[in-house]
């Protein structure tokens, strides 16, 4: 069909747009969200395509410039690549199809052509990390897209996003460097950087070099925990996503945190392998970081009064589910622990969306005013209502199946423990949510005249939102065909 | 000649002692600037353990002629460094440029006065 896999050129299409875009500024172009949306809507098919192209055809290598992989750089088209890809660029395309009227003005307009740069940047490097099969390389896209995320941070230059990006820039280059130093020791031991050669090397070599193994194992793991905010690494978080514009806190909320989660099953599902992640107490570790993540998450969520920052932490609780399902490593929390990748994706997008829009159109920004807001927006409360109990984890809707095959994981664990925090903390989400939704609907004063607001805010911002919604009830009501996919996924990852 | 005096495991010794000196400055230190030199201390220190990686005793720069037999070093973490170092000299550019900002907002580039005046700011 293609003679260039769809692959390469999501990358390629993507890192060529991110330089058209301040050449264009140059010109006195204006549509940049309509260029944006052109593009990402490319990028969208091209990653369907590449979806359809990997289960007729399975798993795909290319290497650039014909080098053999144990010399170049390879990049791996599988059924995990294709799904997060499929992710990306369909969070992407949503969330500028979102852009546009108030919520684009909260970015200067001489910013704008600089904004898609970076925004596109991020998409490539998000993308280029997920596909590539080379250590190094991996490291390359992981710093440009933090540089990218802080700048997307400051973007609007005040004193909290000044401070907000200046803590995530040094926490997130601690990341890097710890990563860095980890592909040193993989490349001391092994001698490659592919990660399927020194996957096989090291499982070999391991037993030869403990520390070095260990120590490389330590560093990969305090890095990309950093970057994906795994308790009690995620300080940065809240800062980063409460000050960021409402669009740069989607994107980081929705789709920077997964990407690095992926590059986190991708090292330690193929190159350090397994059995060691549990001989040595890391995996101990990671499972008690991740419950504690899930109930200091909840309960730092319950204190905050501004709506951003308790979505913030309610994020870093349901990293903690995802890392809970990786790190319990049974085939039932690894498949959950990936669709919670999904899920949360999308129910915290759908969230961040609608609180955009109370935020920018309604003015109302900490949560003792929300009381009556429900009257005045109902739609969009609605689908907070909707995004809220996803992550509660009601039963017809998404967050409930994810987190119900992390419960199964538990008990093929053995770690009955995580099961009633599990339970504790769905409990603890529903105290911060549910007030909420039930002020805005029945709080505040009753004489307001309604207007009708697919009007007020336009088709361009509904769509999204609604979009999302939707498939929180599709995952919700048929689980079988997305649990189906990723189990096929899980089984190639243990294996 | 440099190996009869130090054991070769030395240089991976001296770069995590090294690493660790950058990585104490960082955390510890409250001025943003010292900050900054501690993450290209470690920076530093990560670039010296990947050349000591590929170096190789008495091994010539890998330019070698056809059917020529020399020993060389291995060229390629030094390669990788050349973008490694790149990486860390853009990281810098920009954490000087958000410190010069920070200046600006805040008056001041030491992180326990702007928490001082970031708390005053919300009572």
């Amino acid at each position: 069909m293609l003679g260039v896999h769809p692959g390469i050129l999501i990358v390629l299409i993507l890192l060529i747009s991110a330089f058209i875009s301040p050449v264009l500024d140059q010109f006195k172009f204006k549509r940049f969200s309509l260029l944006a949306i052109i593009i990402s809507g490319i990028i969208f098919i091209l990653s369907i395509l590449f979806m359809v192209r990997v289960n007729s055809l399975g798993i795909e290598y290319y290497n650039f410039g014909g080098w053999s992989p144990d010399k170049g750089i390879e990049f791996v088209f599988g059924n995990l690549e294709a799904l997060m890809l499929l992710l990306i660029s369909g969070m992407f395309f949503l969330v500028y199809i979102y852009n546009q009227y108030k919520i684009r003005d909260e970015i200067n307009t001489h910013l704008r052509g600089w904004y898609f740069t970076l925004a596109f940047l991020l998409q490539a490097s998000l993308n280029g990390m997920i596909l590539t099969n080379d250590l190094f390389n991996m490291f390359v896209f992981i710093e440009i897209s933090a540089l990218t995320t802080v700048a997307i941070i400051s973007i609007n230059e005040n004193r909290d996003t000044i401070f907000a990006s200046i803590k995530y820039l040094f926490l997130t280059t601690l990341g890097s460097s710890s990563i860095l130093f980890s592909i040193g020791l993989i490349y001391l031991i092994t001698g490659y950087l592919n990660m399927d050669l020194a996957g096989v090397e090291l499982i070999e070599m391991s037993g030869m070099y403990p520390a070095a193994t260990g120590m490389a194992m330590l560093f990969m793991f305090f890095g990309l925990a950093m970057k994906s905010a795994l308790f009690p690494l995620h300080i940065w978080l809240p800062d980063a996503y409460a000050s960021a514009p409402i669009i740069s806190t989607v994107i980081m909320a929705g789709i920077v945190g997964k990407a690095y989660i992926v590059v986190f099953i991708k090292v330690f599902y193929k190159v350090l392998s397994l059995n060691f992640f549990e001989l040595t107490n890391l995996s101990e570790i990671t499972i008690f970081l991740a419950g504690m993540a899930i109930i200091i998450g909840s309960l730092f969520a319950i204190g905050q009064t501004k709506i951003k920052r308790m979505l913030a932490y309610s994020s870093v609780a349901q990293i903690g589910y995802i890392f809970l399902g990786l790190a319990l490593a049974t085939e039932s929390s690894l498949t959950g622990g990936i669709l919670h990748i999904i899920n949360h994706s999308v129910n915290k997008s759908l969230l961040f969306l609608t609180v955009g829009i109370i935020i920018m159109y309604a003015g109302v920004e900490n949560i003792e005013d929300f009381s009556g807001v429900g009257k005045k927006y109902p739609f969009t409360m609605l689908l907070f209502g909707l995004g809220s109990l996803a992550m509660v984890g009601i039963p017809p809707l998404n967050g409930f199946m994810s987190k119900w095959t992390i419960i199964m994981g538990t008990l093929e664990a053995d770690k009955p423990v995580y099961l009633v925090i599990i339970l504790l903390s769905s409990l603890l989400n529903g105290v911060y949510y549910l007030p909420i939704i039930i002020q805005s609907f029945f709080g505040g004063s009753d004489d307001l005249t309604y207007n009708w607001e697919f009007k007020r805010l336009g088709f361009k911002i509904i769509f999204p939102m609604l979009t999302l919604a939707i498939i929180i009830l599709l995952i919700g009501i048929f689980p079988s065909y997305p649990l189906n996919y990723i189990n096929k996924i899980v089984i190639n990852l243990m294996n | 000649m440099i190996n009869g005096i130090f054991h070769p495991n030395l240089y991976y010794f001296a770069s995590i002692i090294l690493f660790l000196i950058g990585f104490y400055i960082l955390l510890t230190h409250p001025n943003l600037i010292k900050k900054v030199i501690g993450l290209n201390v470690m920076d530093s220190a990560i670039f010296f353990f990947f050349v000591a990686v590929g170096f190789v005793s008495e091994g010539k720069s890998p330019i070698v002629e056809a059917g020529e037999e020399v020993l060389t070093v291995n060229p390629v973490p030094s390669g990788l460094m050349l973008t490694g170092i790149v990486v860390s000299v853009s990281v810098t550019a920009f954490a000087l440029a958000i410190i010069i900002k920070l200046y600006e907002h805040y008056g001041t580039i030491n992180v326990e006065e702007i928490y001082v005046v970031r708390s005053e700011k919300e009572c």
